[in-house]
């Protein structure tokens, strides 16, 4: 179904109202909201591929990662870069680009990288192409964990400057959202969703199926970069562990439990999920509920979103949004546009 | 040396490891006709549109459309060259909308969605413009299916079985539309199709392949009487039920 105008500012109303914790509230509900607007630019991008072509990608946490470092590279200070990070040339040692010319840097490279990798990936079909992107993840981890000069390796990278506030990463989403959406409203989108339904008719058609595959990956790649910087600038902190497999698996559920096959669904499954892995983390720290102590459940987090992702799989295998956009009529008209197919 | 437009399909040969799916098979389609191909299950008439469209490589053999080459082209670039195929299965985009699975191919082509709209029209499915593809039946999923390939303005168009499961009227509708398409659009068409009446009543000259080769060419009333075709495939089976 394509992304009409309409669906967009649903969404975009959705965004701004889950943000509303990050203002009322404390230091803690701040960093929360900032972190959810964080995992959805990760899930919007990661839907730009996975929900216009159908193919499951593991592999785009490299991305964020290689887009964080090296927005990094150019926004940390030279005093602390020629510390930390001796392996730059002295160029980039010299060079402070501010946080949006980092970022630019930072999706410039992802989306390079998705361009070289994207053009294996896009050769294979179905579960090779998924396999083939993890192993991208995995060289990307170790690599970037023993170039010690380049990312301070197992070690945190220190020094970000504490630029990315609420307000800047919320504008970030809502970029990322109308991106997303214009992509899906375009034509590429729409050939790429047919060969997403049949990959031999799309081909059949005249569809260029992989190279119009490789421009999803590449534009996927550079937004899923935008949420590794954001992430980089809003901690200060980096460390090759923040960009894998659990921030794979965690966005991956965002995106499958919302439904993966519409941008809808990558907004609800991303602000969801954020909000209920909050609600559990703050359950596994223990609390007391009318004077009774509830005792400290480690791991209550992970258990728990494993326990809706399989509820999901086994009772709504098509995500809370059921692969829809929302649109005001079917709300309205009390569902008689509800389409059911197989 | 051609300079006359033409799909032309020369000794073409293909083999599976030791299996012969095809032998010297030739075949020419000219814009305004239509050819019936047809032959038992298994005679290698799918095989042959493959080769066609690009989606098998022949052993042997050469693929011309209007004098140039498409061997070894990959099949979307034979479709945009204007040679498009339909498939016995279907294969409809089927979670998309039946305007969408029509816009879909436009787009290729750089057209808007208005002009699906028409193409839908002409198919008589206009109406369910904002059904599933999955939701409509089976007869209208294939008329889809030729929306769907007219939408790339082919300049040939290969067939494979559109009439399966119609009932002898809609096949009979079909028939009628078929001709019109041709005579409206000056296309060459190829029909692989199973259901005699339709074949004999449409096709101005018939191909009949058995495993692999041609037994027999002509019209439809040569092939008919033709004591080959009738021992390799129409004998023992009751006229136009096939």
């Amino acid at each position: 179904m394509p992304v009409r105008l309409q669906t967009v500012a649903i969404l975009a109303l959705l965004i701004l109202a889950a943000t509303l914790p990050g203002y009322l509230g404390t230091a803690a509900t701040q960093r929360f909201a900032i972190d959810m607007m964080v995992k959805l630019v990760f899930v919007i991008g990661l839907s730009i591929f996975v929900s216009n072509t159908g193919v499951l990608s593991f592999g785009h946490a490299a991305f964020a990662s290689i887009a964080a470092y090296s927005a990094a590279w150019f926004t940390v200070p030279p005093i602390t870069k020629k510390v930390f990070l001796p392996d730059l040339p002295a160029w980039i040692i010299g060079t402070d680009l501010g946080l949006w010319g980092g970022m630019a840097v930072g999706m410039a490279l992802a989306a390079l990288c998705g361009l070289v990798i994207g053009i294996a990936v896009v050769r294979l079909a179905g579960i090779g192409a998924s396999i083939a992107t993890l192993a991208f993840l995995a060289i990307v981890y170790t690599t970037f964990s023993h170039a010690t000069g380049l990312t301070k390796g197992t070690a945190s990278l220190i020094g970000l400057p504490l630029v990315v506030g609420l307000p800047t990463a919320t504008a970030v989403a809502l970029a990322a959202l109308a991106v997303a959406a214009l992509f899906s409203a375009s034509s590429v989108g729409l050939m790429l969703r047919a060969s997403r339904e049949d990959e031999v008719a799309a081909s059949a058609s005249g569809i260029a199926v992989r190279a119009l595959r490789l421009v999803a990956f590449v534009l996927s790649a550079a937004v899923v970069g935008a949420s590794g910087v954001l992430q980089g600038h809003a901690i200060g902190i980096l460390s090759v562990g923040q960009f894998y497999l659990e921030l794979t698996f965690l966005t991956l559920a965002m995106l499958v439990i919302g439904g993966q096959r519409s941008l809808s669904g990558a907004v609800v499954g991303a602000i969801a999920i954020s909000f209920i892995a909050e609600l559990l983390r703050m359950l596994a720290g223990g609390i007391t509920v009318f004077g009774l102590a509830i005792p400290q459940m480690p791991g209550l987090r992970e258990v728990g979103l494993a326990v809706i992702m399989l509820g999901v799989l086994m009772l709504r295998p098509k995500g809370i949004t059921g692969n829809r956009e929302f649109s005001l009529p079917r709300w309205l008209g009390g569902g008689t546009k509800r389409r059911e197919s197989r | 040396m051609e300079n006359v437009e033409s799909l032309n399909a020369a000794g073409i040969g293909v083999r599976f490891g030791g299996v012969i799916a095809l032998e010297d098979v030739s075949l020419e389609i000219v814009p305004g006709e239509i050819v019936g191909l047809i032959g038992a299950n298994g005679a290698g008439k799918s095989t042959f549109i493959n080769v066609l469209s690009g989606f098998q490589r022949p052993s042997t053999g050469t693929v011309r459309l209007s004098g140039r080459d498409l061997r070894g082209m990959p099949s979307h670039l034979v479709a945009r060259a204007g040679v498009v195929r339909t498939f016995q299965a279907v294969r409809l985009f089927s979670e998309l909308t039946v305007a969408e699975n029509v816009a879909a191919v436009a787009a290729v082509r750089g057209e808007a969605a208005a002009s699906s709209r028409r193409l839908l029209a002409t198919v008589g499915l206009e109406s369910a413009a904002d059904k599933t593809a999955a939701a409509l039946s089976y007869s209208d999923q294939r008329k889809l299916a030729i929306a769907r390939a007219l939408a790339l303005s082919p300049r040939f168009l290969l067939l494979d079985e559109p009439a399966a499961g119609m009932s002898p009227d809609e096949a009979l509708t079909l028939g009628a539309a078929l001709r019109d398409l041709v005579a409206e659009r000056g296309i060459g068409l190829l029909l692989v199709e199973h259901n005699m009446d339709l074949v004999m009543s449409v096709c101005q000259r018939l191909v009949v392949l058995d495993v692999g080769r041609v037994i027999a060419r002509g019209t439809p009333a040569e092939v008919r009487a033709d004591p080959a075709v009738r021992a390799a495939y129409l004998g023992g089976v009751p006229h136009g039920t096939a």
